[in-house]
């Protein structure tokens, strides 16, 4: 912040516009240094917060150690960034409001990063209804909804492919309705983490998200979950069913009926699974008609892994990533001779596949990175795939032929209106059609 | 019967009635079972080797066992972890379901299902 800026730039009162901007927003923001130290906070955070900006600004906003020195030490607790925004993640927490009213509060970090790494993180804070069930949970209870919904983020979905993006766009149509959604996927294509996302990016996140798995669990307790009323002092927000054609029939007709109804306040969103095509499930006889019609208000299908080498990458170094949580290990890359291999494979189990593999790859490599002989047998020793020929020449060819068959199209048949449209000599345009045997009364 | 290969089942926590019900069918199917009494323990198990089924009771240092729970859905989630509590907690339940767990058991749903719980998260291999 200078005070070079031409006069232009300065409201009224001398600040800077964006100062000014931030300063009269309606969203309590607040602006932490990459030491946590409180450098800005606008008018709504402080009456968001009860505090003076005057009094608490260049104090630390680090979690609570044991017993808080003073109040105001408590209250900026609740602003400390969580690790990941640290390392550079936006993120979300749910913390126990400071404010005199209490309640809870959902805080955004967003951290703003420059070439030297880490400057600040920029915070804004949303109040949240937070379940009567959950709120009585200790902080440190909640924080670890906080982190387990960091993992579940559909941002992290991005893809050229278009079958991928055409996923995202339904997973974000889905997070903005209540509407049941069935989802269609290979097993291990990821239907459990985009339902999960689709509960974190939508209205009922503040409550629970329940997988239940309808082939591993005894009937008597997804019906004591699902249908009793004692199962939904749990206030859950989203119940995942995966297989719901392995329950039995008389279940399956009574989550028939309450999928139907659906019109309690409080009712769970329901987001139903299947590895195979449903309607194929009905026809067979194991899935009721009438909950495949009620859980298929909006249908999306997942694309199996072999579809989606282009995102091999990033779900390496996603997976990768996720295994430092087990085991420790400073396993970052994949060698180029491993890549190779990973990619020539067909991949029938999918990313639940991938991830196992490259789990037990990471505890065998010795390196910073996994070589080929880490892999196990099976893909080390695949056949690469055979190099992929682009014939210029056919290729040119079915080109002309469709350009010299439209030119007729426009023209009627007529060859040297044809000739003219294409630009070139009618007699080059006659040897051409006798080249590839049309004719021009077929137009 | 289901047959396995090398089927693991880790229990953390559990009471000798219950844990003496899981080591029965456990044995009963040919099954390997571990039982540790420590979340520092439990983890160090994991690393050795991920098991097919955790069955996590709570009530010790609900804050260490939860985050065991929340770590094993994000980093082993083929692992079934089965919650166990024995008082009707519905705040605990719905929080254990939110972190991953595939089933929750606590009252008033009746224990005596757990090792058929156990049983039914084992994938079925045929030799």
């Amino acid at each position: 912040m200078t005070d070079a800026s031409p006069a232009s730039d300065r409201d009224p009162s001398g600040e800077l516009r964006w100062q000014s901007y931030l300063r009269h927003a309606r969203e309590p923001l607040f602006l932490l240094g990459r030491h946590r130290r409180l450098l800005f906070a606008n008018r709504a955070w402080e009456e968001a917060t009860g505090l003076r900006l005057a009094a608490v600004r260049g104090k630390q906003c680090r979690p609570k150690r044991g017993r808080a020195q003073d109040h105001e030490e408590a209250a900026l607790a609740v602003f400390a960034p969580p690790a990941e925004a640290l390392a550079g993640q936006t993120c979300q927490a749910r913390r126990r409001a400071v404010a005199p009213a209490g309640g809870w509060w959902q805080l955004d970090f967003f951290p703003l990063l420059g070439g030297q790494g880490l400057l600040g993180v920029l915070g804004k804070i949303t109040v949240v209804p937070m379940p009567a069930v959950l709120a009585q949970l200790p902080d440190r209870l909640m924080a670890l909804r906080d982190r387990q919904a960091n993992c579940f983020r559909l941002d992290s979905m991005s893809s050229a492919l278009p079958a991928v993006e055409r996923v995202g766009e339904q997973a974000r149509l889905a997070s903005q309705g209540h509407m049941p959604v069935t989802l269609i996927g290979e097993a291990g294509t990821g239907k459990h983490w985009l339902a999960r996302a689709i509960h974190q990016a939508g209205a009922s996140r503040d409550r629970c998200f329940a997988c239940v798995d309808c082939r591993a669990l005894p009937p008597i307790l997804v019906d004591g979950l699902l249908l009793d009323p004692r199962g939904r002092r749990m206030a859950l927000g989203t119940v995942y069913l995966r297989e719901p054609g392995e329950l039995p029939r008389d279940l399956q007709d009574r989550l028939a009926q309450v999928l139907r109804s659906g019109d309690e306040a409080d009712a769970p969103r329901w987001i139903v699974g299947h590895r195979a095509d449903p309607a194929e499930s009905v026809r067979a006889g194991r899935l009721v008609h009438e909950l495949h019609c009620a859980a298929s208000t909006l249908i999306v299908h997942l694309p199996p892994l072999r579809d989606r080498l282009a995102d091999l990458d990033a779900f390496i170094d996603c997976f990768l990533a996720r295994t430092r949580l087990l085991i420790e290990h400073k396993i970052a890359l994949v060698s180029p001779e491993a890549a190779l291999a990973l990619r020539a494979h067909g991949w029938p189990g999918n990313l639940r596949e991938l991830y196992d593999v490259l789990r037990a790859a990471s505890a065998r490599a010795k390196g910073e990175r996994i070589e080929l002989a880490d892999l196990p047998f099976f893909l080390r020793n695949a056949p690469l795939p055979a190099e992929k020929k682009l014939p210029l020449d056919a290729l040119l060819e079915q080109a002309e032929r469709r350009l010299i068959e439209r030119a007729l199209r426009q023209a009627h048949g007529n060859r040297t209106r044809a000739a003219e449209i294409l630009g070139i000599w009618r007699a080059r345009l006659q040897r051409r059609m006798e080249h590839f045997g049309i004719d021009a009364n077929d137009e | 019967m289901i047959t396995m290969k090398q089927a693991q089942i880790l229990t953390y926590g559990l009471e000798a009635g219950l844990a003496g019900r899981v080591q029965a069918m456990a044995h009963d199917h040919g099954l390997w079972l571990r039982a540790v009494q420590h979340v520092d323990a439990c983890r160090s198990a994991m690393r050795q080797g991920t098991p097919a089924v955790l069955v996590l009771m709570l009530g010790k240092d609900l804050v260490h066992e939860l985050t065991l729970l929340q770590e094993l859905s994000a980093a082993a989630p083929d692992t079934a972890v089965i919650v166990v509590g024995d008082t009707d907690n519905p705040a605990l339940a719905a929080l254990a379901w939110d972190l991953g767990a595939r089933c929750v058991m606590q009252p008033p749903l009746p224990i005596e299902l757990l090792p058929e719980v156990v049983l039914r998260q084992l994938p079925a291999v045929e030799r």
